[in-house]
């Protein structure tokens, strides 16, 4: 009996297979046909990466406190940028929301993220020696918390600050800052000596262009600063410690008991937002790990998982969500959870 | 008690008519419900990585937007029966690998974990007049920077050249000799290269070539399909006419089939990439595709575009890139579900 059915069985799957390859040699003209109608709708229209569109404003509305160019100009801040014995190379490039993939394919969806505005960039070119050039790209975030968190999710760990902008660090000879809206990348195609100097010259010289209104950064002075590792604050606009549900969200590394601890706060709109926030935390403790405990008092809640080994230690107050992730010691992760809380009087 | 069937047990007639099956399978064109995971574990599948001989998850976990303060993600993931992590030297500006370092050396599952990652911040292109010994030079310190990171002393599969643009890159004798150099050291147990532009060319010479293990490479509906890639081309072409559009930013549609069936034959492992990606599968496209390949299906449009590129049996993971759990949730559910739902 079980041959029969067996035997059965692989007549039908041959059939099947049979019937779905003569279907894929059919060509239906109708099926896939470009509908323009639909594509209008979804494609975002791509621009040319060069020079001002007949409906966009001008670079220059990038708010760059350099005097007006002598001729008109789409180079706003990077204008006339070279240092002696430096030239442009080509023309200087934008992009937009719709066109940034052109020039960062894979990365364009992060700058997305946090609302890019805008791209301008351009490559600068020894007089020299032509294989030397320097790369430099302002992003235009639309909002300092938006460049800050671009700045700070890309910046590598470890690598020594930089006084440049609001903050900056550099990497060999290269330079990154944010100031104001904008996020700021200068890298040049070496790490030596003349490169470094001319990548900094331009730094200094971008610096000086961009403006800033100094509106301060929520999370920067919410952030317990006590144990706190320099330069380590990061803004999430989604996907917080690659939770989905975490938006709008600083994380930090901090000093504790001999273990660094990372710590991260996020300030929803209302308190039943937050509530809500916790309640999916929950949830995620409880698909990917364990829950160990939940306290709750009139003044916060407090959970505390068991991540595979890793310790979460998570609570809500008021509006407010936070506490610590992935660390290795339960007792830590615990304690640290409530300094950070304490710490947070009166900043809801 | 074992039940005779023409002079076979019950467990010997399952093995021969899963191997026919299997078989059968293979013979036929790709189609629904025909992939074949060599063995399933708590719901994840496992394939065969080519000649490699590692079992690895087919949902691979593609660690683009990884980073350190996400590493819960690695962490789940693995803890989840996914044992392939695609990564390279500069996802993320290197944090990728970080995260994973961490990760790994802290759950203590090295061996039980397969590491693939990519030369990513060597332009083989520039380099191909390069001497030798300059070739080694920027691999091997790319290499060591990865397994630094990665802390761990060996990588199972190195792919370099990354993003190859000719085939030229694919049949490198001195870069090849420099990564045989790196398998005798240890710090590599395979090798394999990547590409996104004129990659069945680049993939057919380096299948021919004979010398790498592993190919990775946009396999999905457009490149699977001729009349849908054809579709998505024309589409593009029509969006992009009268703009300056730059020609390396263009990511070209090129059909993968015999690519796929060469690497079979050669038994080159194939880790697909881009299954989902809207550069090949513009939203616009989405609704015909069901409409076509499943009627009544319940899964989100990156599911279903993934179970297609994992009915194909010649692809043994496919990576896909994660940034937070929902991804992972409806990744882990793919080995489980069929086209229709």
């Amino acid at each position: 009996m079980e041959t029969v059915i067996s035997c059965a069985v692989l007549l039908l799957i041959a059939g099947i297979g049979v019937a779905v390859y003569v279907k894929g040699q059919i060509y239906d003209p109708g099926l896939f046909r470009l509908d323009q109608h639909t594509l209008g709708k979804s494609q975002p229209a791509v621009k040319a990466p060069v020079g001002p569109q007949e409906d966009e404003k001008p670079v220059t509305s990038l708010g760059t406190t350099a005097p007006a160019p002598q001729a008109p100009s789409t180079a706003g801040p990077l204008d006339a940028l070279a240092p002696r014995g430096w030239k442009t190379m080509g023309k200087v490039e934008q992009f937009t929301a719709d066109s940034l993939y052109e020039k960062i394919d894979g990365r364009a969806e992060q700058y997305l993220d946090y609302k890019c505005v805008r791209l301008i960039c351009t490559t600068l070119v020894n007089e020299q020696d032509s294989k030397q050039f320097i790369d430099v790209s302002v992003f235009d975030m639309g909002r300092p918390v938006q460049a800050f968190g671009v700045f700070s999710v890309e910046r590598t760990e470890g690598l020594p600050a930089f006084a440049l902008g609001r903050e900056g660090y550099r990497s060999e000879a290269s330079y990154f800052f944010w100031k104001g809206r904008y996020y700021v990348q200068i890298i040049p195609s070496d790490r030596g000596a003349v490169l470094a100097k001319a990548s900094l010259d331009v730094a200094k010289t971008l610096e000086k262009r961009l403006s800033d209104d100094g509106d301060p950064i929520w999370g920067l002075t919410a952030l317990p600063e006590r144990d706190r590792i320099p330069g380590t604050v990061q803004y999430f606009v989604v996907d917080a410690m690659s939770l989905d549900f975490m938006k709008d969200t600083y994380i930090a590394l901090y000093q504790k008991g001999g273990a660094k601890v990372m710590a991260f706060l996020s300030r929803k709109p209302s308190r039943e937002e937050a509530a809500k926030t916790l309640a999916s935390y929950e949830s995620y403790l409880k698909n990917f790990g364990k829950v160990l405990g939940k306290r709750e008092t009139d003044d916060y809640t407090l959970i505390t998982g068991n991540m595979g080994g890793a310790f979460d230690a998570v609570f809500r107050k008021g509006r407010l969500i936070g506490g610590v992730s992935m660390v290795n010691d339960q007792s830590i992760a615990e304690k640290a959870a409530l300094e950070l809380l304490t710490a947070l009087h009166g900043k809801d | 008690m074992a039940d005779k069937t023409q002079g076979l047990t019950r467990r010997e007639f399952v093995q021969r008519v899963s191997l026919g099956a299997a078989a059968l399978a293979m013979a036929l064109p790709a189609s629904q419900g025909l992939s074949l995971p060599s063995t399933i574990k708590n719901g994840m599948g496992y394939r065969t990585l080519g000649r490699t001989g590692l079992e690895i998850s087919e949902v691979g976990l593609g660690a683009g937007s990884i980073s350190p303060s996400g590493a819960n993600l690695i962490r789940a993931a693995l803890s989840q029966g996914i044992n392939f992590i695609e990564t390279s030297s500069n996802y993320k500006n290197s944090q990728a690998e970080t995260a994973i370092g961490q990760t790994v050396k802290s759950m203590g599952i090295r061996d039980k974990v397969v590491m693939l990652t990519k030369s990513g911040n060597t332009a083989m292109e520039r380099l191909l007049d390069a001497s030798p010994a300059d070739i080694e030079k920027a691999v091997r310190e790319e290499l060591e920077g990865s397994l630094k990171r990665l802390q761990t002393d060996y990588v199972d599969v190195y792919l370099s050249p990354y993003q190859a643009n000719s085939p030229q890159e694919a049949v490198h004798p001195a870069l090849q000799e420099a990564l045989e150099k790196f398998k005798k050291e240890g710090k590599i147990r395979f090798t394999g290269l990547s590409t996104h532009n004129d990659y069945a060319n680049i993939c057919m010479a380096a299948i021919e070539g004979g010398y790498y293990d592993v190919i990775m490479f946009p396999v999905n509906f457009a490149t699977l399909q001729p009349r849908i890639g054809k579709s998505v081309s024309d589409a593009k072409k029509a969006v992009k006419e009268g703009t300056k559009k730059r020609a390396d930013f263009e990511r070209p549609i090129i059909n993968v089939k015999e690519v796929l069936q060469a690497a079979q034959q050669k038994k080159v492992g194939v880790v697909a990439m881009k299954g989902a990606q809207e550069g090949f599968l513009p939203p616009f496209i989405h609704e015909r595709l069901k409409g076509e390949f499943a009627k009544d299906t319940k899964l989100s449009f990156h599911q279903f575009a993934y179970r297609y590129v994992l009915d194909q049996p010649q692809v043994s993971t496919v990576s896909v890139r994660m940034a937070n759990m929902l991804h992972l949730n409806e990744a882990l559910v793919l080995p489980q579900k069929t086209l229709n739902g």
